[in-house]
């Protein structure tokens, strides 16, 4: 083939151009330290760079819940350690008005109400200027003073705030008033028990409870008679119930032989009465309520068979304190029912404490898990957008000696020609 | 002939050819540089010969012709690459100012503000009543917004600066056309009397290579050496006569569910379309007609999703209005251009303005706290398929991000393909222009050797005439 001086130089300027574009190329590489300068580079790759870039956005999203509600679910459960502490001294105050005079019985109540300042203001909690016990309604405080007699009203819902920690993955990062401080009660008997029934006769009596999503709960209460004047009772739900669960209400009632009057309860394990979700609302915290039995008597029934009728009231923590003070400053001791209502509700409380604690404990371990994915997706990230420093330094080096060798061959071979050599 | 008369007309002859040759030399040589320049070379025939009594002698050398050397096929060939080239080069120039437009990846792009302003919503779900993060989210929404008028504005105005370049290329073809046409015409008539047309031809070639990057041409000669050129069928240079085309706008046409107005080319004289599929003025019709409203229909697409899905869930929620108010869009409009904060009360009896207040982060009327609908709204950017409120699937059933993504990635692929294509057809071109340039490339050391072949034969030729002139002088101290 013909190779004239046209086309080496053709060849030798369009070799320069293209070493001059590779070399321009590693250095824009060098200097911005990615490896990929633009989605055209490798369409594929910058495919997956754009998905990691938004799951790691993501993924900071979720980080940064997580450690939002590890707070507030920390302020959570020391607000309701110091409420449970709050009903420790108040059962042992409570402890020590037995056969107790009139002044120490004021001075009592005066302990219940400053207990009673004390409970409600750490309710009142607020993190970040949200209200944590009101449920979804975080603008205002759950716990106002209302009324002449004074009564506390919970103004909170019991709906559960939840946060994103992952895709698809929610957790609650809250715990009600109306869980902790709202979801105790009693169930007062009333009636006559038929002293003349033989033993193992029964009697049942139903019961409604309505939980704070306002649905009523039908529960049965069964009577058995055990031995003369005793007789065991125990809660149950109708058969074939599924919109609620239930545990414990079990107690043993002693009637005086002679008066027909209570003269001893003794309680088993509280009823705990857990609604079931309904369609997409959540479940309503569960119920507790204790059994008190002071209005039932054993005796002759009118009729002649055993009647008796039981009513559920929600009695608040808040409640309870203000019924104590106001019975301790009219100079009324105690009773252990009051000791006993004190501490179920301490129970209660350290068991919101104790799922405060497992939430928490939940979103540690979400937050774990996000931090590895972080780390994977920025290996990942690393791996398909940083540049290889090493391999560019060298690649560059290389590129910078080929361009100097065509240069200098170029300057020694394209001057000549047959004119150099003729004379 | 015969006789020492004779003999010296046929050394005249060849000091004349021989100078002959040295002239060609020269001009080769002093045409080394010039574009599209062919080497051309003295063709020596034997003159006729003379009878004599011992039979025919030779009577010397003329020159018969100027030869151009030149490789028609590989013109050709030259020429249906140069089209693929520089529809490619355009088509990387294009489609690369797109892909900057989009400016991916990197952090101050549309995947950067559309995981923004969700992130947002995922911060509003933990502070549902603040302030602040309300504020945050408004101003995330606003660039959200902001960002979608700046790609559809600047690929847009990319589309419309396209229209004067057509303009521009399509003139530059009607000129070329006419020199090429003009061109025939001479070549024609010089051929017809006789003479050297190469320097001709060298420059209509050249003129017929530089079409050939604007458009995809088709090159054929007639019997009389005209060439005839047509693009996609439509022929616009004859022997003297060229048709002028331009540029007018089609019939709107739908491209990923927005219409766009068309450019089409056609003939001066009878209006025809004529298909113009290669060249830099393809490239630029593809371009217009196609490629940029396929990027400006998807973001109009990815915008009405974001407008409707983000909407009918917000509107769904309550704000934090007293009483809490529902019904209120955040977004108005329906495409990329029209996209803006709308968070107006249309309850409301006095004129009402935008305000954070009207954000919507709660399924409930009663419970500020509550953040349900900043949840869900947190989740759309992945979410699929979306349906608009007549309940016809959007994107394709794609996310926002995947569907967003897909556009990047089309583009990007598209200016990789075209420089893959670029480096390719550059290839081709430098191959078949070496090619060329083995057959029709000036060497300066054949040149130089054939100067010094041409000049010794001149000295010999010379050195006959002196032998004559001896021969005469000898015969002359004879007498």
């Amino acid at each position: 083939m013909r190779i004239t001086s046209n086309t080496i130089v053709a060849d030798f300027l369009s070799s320069l151009s293209k070493s001059r574009d590779r070399i321009n190329r590693l250095n824009k590489q060098l200097s911005s330290g990615n490896e990929l300068l633009r989605v055209s580079d490798d369409p594929a790759t910058a495919n997956t760079l754009l998905r990691v870039k938004a799951d790691l956005s993501r993924v900071a999203s979720y980080q940064s819940n997580v450690v939002n509600g590890t707070s507030v679910l920390k302020l959570t459960a020391n607000s309701l350690g110091e409420i449970s502490d709050t009903l420790q001294n108040v059962k042992d105050a409570l402890a020590g008005a037995s056969n107790a005079d009139t002044a120490m019985l004021t001075q009592v109540s005066d302990q219940m109400d400053s207990y009673l300042a004390l409970a409600m203001d750490v309710a009142n909690t607020q993190y970040d200027s949200k209200y944590v016990f009101g449920g979804t309604a975080t603008s205002s405080a759950p716990y106002v003073r209302t009324g002449m007699p004074q009564q506390v009203t919970y103004q909170g819902n019991a709906e559960s705030i939840k946060y994103q920690v992952g895709d698809g993955i929610t957790s609650v990062v809250n715990i009600t008033g109306a869980a902790a401080f709202n979801s105790t009660g009693k169930i007062d008997l009333t009636g006559v028990l038929d002293n003349s029934a033989a033993v193992n006769t029964s009697v049942t009596t139903s019961v409604s409870m309505t939980d704070a999503n306002g649905a009523s709960h039908a529960v049965e209460l069964k009577f058995q008679k055990t031995d003369a004047n005793t007789w065991a009772m125990s809660a149950a739900l109708p058969s074939g119930a599924t919109d609620a669960t239930l545990s414990g209400g079990t107690a043993t009632l002693t009637f005086d032989s002679s008066t027909g009057a209570l003269s001893q309860i003794v309680r088993g394990a509280p009823l705990v009465l857990t609604p079931a979700a309904t369609g997409s609302r959540a479940a309503a915290p569960a119920m507790t309520a204790m059994i008190s039995a002071d209005s039932l008597t054993e005796g002759i029934p009118s009729g002649g068979s055993s009647s008796v009728t039981g009513t559920h009231t929600a009695v608040s923590v808040f409640n309870k304190l203000i019924e104590l003070r106001d019975k301790l400053k009219a100079g009324v001791e105690p009773t252990a029912d009051d000791i006993a209502m004190v501490s179920m509700m301490q129970d209660v409380v350290q068991r919101e404490e104790a799922r405060a604690g497992s939430l928490s404990g939940n979103l540690s371990s979400a937050g774990s898990y996000l931090t590895a994915q972080n780390t994977r997706l920025l290996d990942l990230q690393s791996a398909k957008q940083d540049a290889d420093l090493t391999e560019i330094g060298l690649r560059l080096k290389l590129e910078q000696t080929t361009l100097d060798a065509a240069l200098s061959a170029a300057a020694n071979i394209i001057p000549k020609s047959l004119l150099d050599y003729l004379t | 002939m015969g006789g020492i008369s004779g003999l010296l007309e046929t050394a005249r002859r060849a000091l004349l050819a021989q100078q002959f040759g040295i002239s060609v030399t020269g001009h080769n040589i002093a045409n080394a540089n010039t574009t599209g320049y062919s080497r051309q070379r003295a063709d020596f025939v034997t003159t006729p010969a003379a009878s004599t009594a011992y039979g025919l002698l030779g009577t010397g050398v003329t020159v018969a012709s100027v030869s151009r050397l030149r490789n028609v096929f590989v013109d050709q060939q030259i020429r249906t690459s140069n089209s693929s080239l520089s529809a490619a080069t355009s088509d990387y120039n294009i489609l690369g100012q797109v892909e900057a437009t989009f400016n991916e990846p990197s952090d101050a792009s549309m995947s950067g503000v559309l995981s923004g302003f969700f992130s947002a919503w995922q911060d509003l779900s933990t502070n549902p009543d603040d302030s602040v993060t309300r504020n945050a989210l408004l101003l995330k929404g606003t660039a959200l917004a902001d960002t979608f008028h700046r790609l559809y504005s600047d690929t847009n105005t990319l589309r419309s600066s396209l229209r004067d370049e057509l303009s521009t290329k399509i003139d530059s073809i009607n000129t070329l056309a006419g020199q090429i046409s003009d061109l025939n015409v001479d070549i024609v008539a010089t051929t017809a009397s006789g003479l050297n047309t190469a320097d001709m031809k060298d420059l209509r070639d050249t003129k017929i290579e530089e079409l050939s990057n604007l458009a995809n041409i088709t090159v054929s000669e007639d019997e009389k050496g005209a060439s005839l050129i047509s693009v996609g069928g439509t022929m616009i240079v004859g022997n003297g006569t060229h048709l002028g085309l331009k540029v007018v706008a089609g019939a709107a046409a739908t491209v990923s569910g927005t219409s766009f107005d068309q450019l089409r080319v056609v003939s001066d004289i009878g209006g025809s379309d004529v298909n113009m599929t290669g060249g830099e003025a393809g490239s630029i019709v593809k371009s217009f007609n196609t490629t940029i409203p396929d990027t400006l229909g998807r973001l109009n697409q990815l915008a009405n999703a974001v407008i409707t899905e983000v909407n009918a869930q917000q509107s769904a929620g309550y704000g934090r209005q007293s009483p809490p108010q529902s019904g209120i869009n955040f977004f108005m409009g329906t495409d990329a251009s029209s996209i803006a904060i709308d968070l107006t009360n249309p309850s409301a009896v006095l004129g009402s303005s935008p305000s954070i207040d009207n954000i919507a982060a709660s399924a409930s009327a009663t419970a500020t706290g509550d953040n349900t609908i900043a949840l869900s709204i947190a989740g759309v950017l992945n979410k699929r398929p979306l349906a608009s409120s007549s309940g016809a699937t959007l994107l394709g059933g794609l996310s926002i991000s995947e569907y967003y993504n897909q556009t990047v990635t089309s583009i990007g692929s598209a200016v990789n393909r075209a420089d893959t294509a670029v480096q390719s057809q550059e290839l081709v071109v430098s191959q078949l222009t070496e090619q060329q340039d083995g057959i029709a490339g000036v060497s300066l050391d054949e040149e130089m050797t054939n100067m010094i072949k041409f000049q010794r034969a001149y000295e010999a030729a010379a050195k006959v005439i002196s032998a004559v002139d001896e021969m005469y002088t000898t015969l002359i101290q004879m007498v």
